[in-house]
């Protein structure tokens, strides 16, 4: 069971609070967001010991989920998807989002194939959502909004300050892409190559009136190079503008209106592949910009962000949080009971490790775009020396 | 009236004489019929007796107590009736699936079935629309006992036919088409 101690503070009015929660080695991350005025947004949904961790987090703020007016589904990875329709069925008035990728026959037809005749959780999940939607009176809300690069997701004005959300991905011509990639293969197998799915992640850009606040939530999306030109790609983006951060940076007409990020939670769990020089360089202020970002980890030890990365990460800015530290794993002794002794036969050795769950909540006032405060809940940690060093062992 | 304990030692006695006659040699047996046929006359008186003392036995069977005193030597189990079922829908304690009984001696039915007999932990790989299970009802033998029990054996992928698959894209696909517009 999950028990953080999480201060019940409600955001003012005219506040945007943005909390990044991680669920560990679990591997799961969501964003919750208050867009001022008791209006709370969603991105992606993770689980933890069986709870809905944007939905505990709520509940655990006091948060009616009929609050949420907008849940954003950024791509379908496990990942980001898990207790999707749990939520999407808690928070009544919620639209959901998904990226354009999502609206074309193909996907559909995908997704009610593999529902039916596949083992494929990421279709159950996204069938069950589509059902939940469908059984909905409201017109408006029973329709995914779907978002793709330079679309406006929602706006609103406080104080007669207005605060607009926006996606700055996918591009229509990932659209054609993943519609041709699917011919070739079940949604299952395109979720488990992380390279395509991520690509039509949606980023979401939260921008206050006079740059007062600039927001980055950047998903899984990736850069489209090899992790050997990692650091390096300068010049790739305008031969590859169709896609990943090239599109952003070259086409979109959003990005180019804004400049500094005061508040980025990293692409693809900070890794080698999501980092953008070109953003990273131009946009990150190193004393103004408050990065987090969330660990991944899979059973193929995939460990995200790499090692050499949270350097990188930390070069850039003076604030980087991160949702949780490895966990150490533990190894479970053999023991003399005939149980253990038939596993031994079978198993070579078995590790554990506790999944944790990590909150990082930042706090902004729109009127004068200053953090009023920033707090770190459960595993939460900020990335130094220290942590850097614990986590290459 | 003989008591019980004279009744089990006549049992037994008898039972190992059966038992010594059944499972001789079947080549002795053979040329012990043909040379002896006063042996197959007392066998029969035997087995007679036998089923006499034992339906007495169990006319005096006192109420079982569980759980046994006995430890357990064997169990065996036998089905006596199986349902193929497939799930329709999942509700929050119970989920509705169409049965069709394996021999065809019943007519496929509806029925809605709690969650609880299924372990928590097969949840999330079982509980899909159209996954397939068997529901077996059979007599479970132990030491003699017999008790009846019911199990619902998950298979491990849904097998729902091409055609089906067909039906239930294109009706999906009929339904959701007001998504698949984008007109904001």
């Amino acid at each position: 069971m999950i028990d953080i101690d999480i201060k019940n503070s409600r955001p003012n009015a005219d506040e945007i609070e943005i909390t990044t929660i991680g669920a560990g080695t679990s591997a799961g991350e969501s964003i919750v967001v208050h867009l001022t005025n008791d209006r709370w947004m969603v991105v992606d949904s993770c689980m933890l010991d069986g709870e809905v961790l944007p939905l505990y987090y709520l509940r655990k703020r006091e948060i009616d989920p009929l609050k949420v007016v907008y849940i954003v589904c950024t791509h379908w990875h496990k990942d980001h998807i898990q207790g999707l329709s749990k939520l999407l069925s808690e928070c009544k008035n919620a639209r959901l989002a998904l990226p354009s990728v999502f609206n074309q026959n193909s996907v559909f037809k995908a997704v009610f194939t593999e529902e039916r005749s596949k083992y494929s959780p990421i279709a159950k999940e996204l069938g069950t959502c589509l059902d939940i939607l469908d059984s909905r009176t409201d017109e408006v809300l029973r329709r995914p909004k779907y978002l793709n690069a330079d679309k406006e997701v929602c706006s609103y004005t406080i104080n007669g300050i207005g605060v607009v959300v926006n996606s700055l991905s996918p591009s229509d011509v990932m659209k054609e892409k993943y519609d041709k990639m699917l011919a070739n293969s079940t949604l299952q197998q395109m979720a488990d190559n992380d390279m395509d799915t991520n690509m039509c992640s949606v980023v979401i850009n939260i921008f206050v009136d006079d740059e007062r606040l600039n927001i980055m939530l950047g998903a899984d999306l990736e850069c489209n190079r090899s992790d050997e030109k990692a650091l390096g790609c300068s010049g790739c983006c305008k031969a590859n503008s169709a896609i990943g951060w090239c599109n952003i940076i070259i086409d979109s007409e959003k990005y180019k209106n804004h400049h500094i990020y005061h508040y980025l939670k990293t692409s693809h769990h900070s890794s080698i592949n999501g980092y953008c020089p070109s953003m990273m360089d131009n946009r990150i202020k190193k004393d103004k910009t408050i990065i987090t970002t969330t660990l991944f980890e899979n059973n193929a030890d995939v460990r995200l962000p790499q090692d050499d990365m949270l350097s990188q990460y930390l070069s850039k800015c003076d604030y980087y949080y991160i949702t949780s530290d490895r966990p150490k794993p533990k190894r479970i002794k053999d023991g003399k009971s005939d149980i253990e002794n038939q596993r031994h036969k079978t198993v070579e050795s078995i590790k554990v490790d506790t999944p944790q769950c990590g909150i990082i909540t930042t706090r902004y006032d729109v009127t004068s775009g200053k953090m009023i405060s920033h707090e770190l809940f459960g595993s939460a940690r900020s990335v130094d020396s220290e942590l850097i060093s614990a986590y290459r062992i | 009236m003989k008591t019980k304990d004279t009744f089990n030692s006549e049992y037994y006695t008898l039972r190992r004489r059966l038992f010594e006659s059944l499972y001789i040699d079947d080549t002795q047996e053979q040329q012990n019929l043909e040379t002896d046929t006063e042996d197959a006359i007392e066998r029969d008186k035997t087995l007679s007796l036998i089923k006499r003392l034992s339906d007495v036995e169990n006319e005096q069977k006192e109420t079982r107590v569980f759980p046994s005193k006995y430890a357990i030597s064997s169990i065996h189990t036998s089905s006596i009736r199986v349902w193929k079922g497939s799930i329709l829908s999942i509700d929050a304690d119970s989920f509705s699936a169409r049965l069709v009984e394996a021999t065809g001696s019943y007519k496929p039915r509806v029925v809605s079935i709690k969650k609880t007999v299924v372990n928590r932990l097969d949840w999330a790989d079982f509980f899909h629309i159209g996954h397939e299970f068997d529901w077996v009802f059979k007599d479970v033998w132990r030491n003699g006992g017999r008790t009846t029990d019911n199990e619902i054996r998950f298979s491990p992928t849904p097998r729902f036919l091409d055609y089906e698959v067909e039906k239930y894209v294109n009706d999906k696909m009929k339904r959701f088409s007001y998504m698949m517009t984008n007109d904001d």
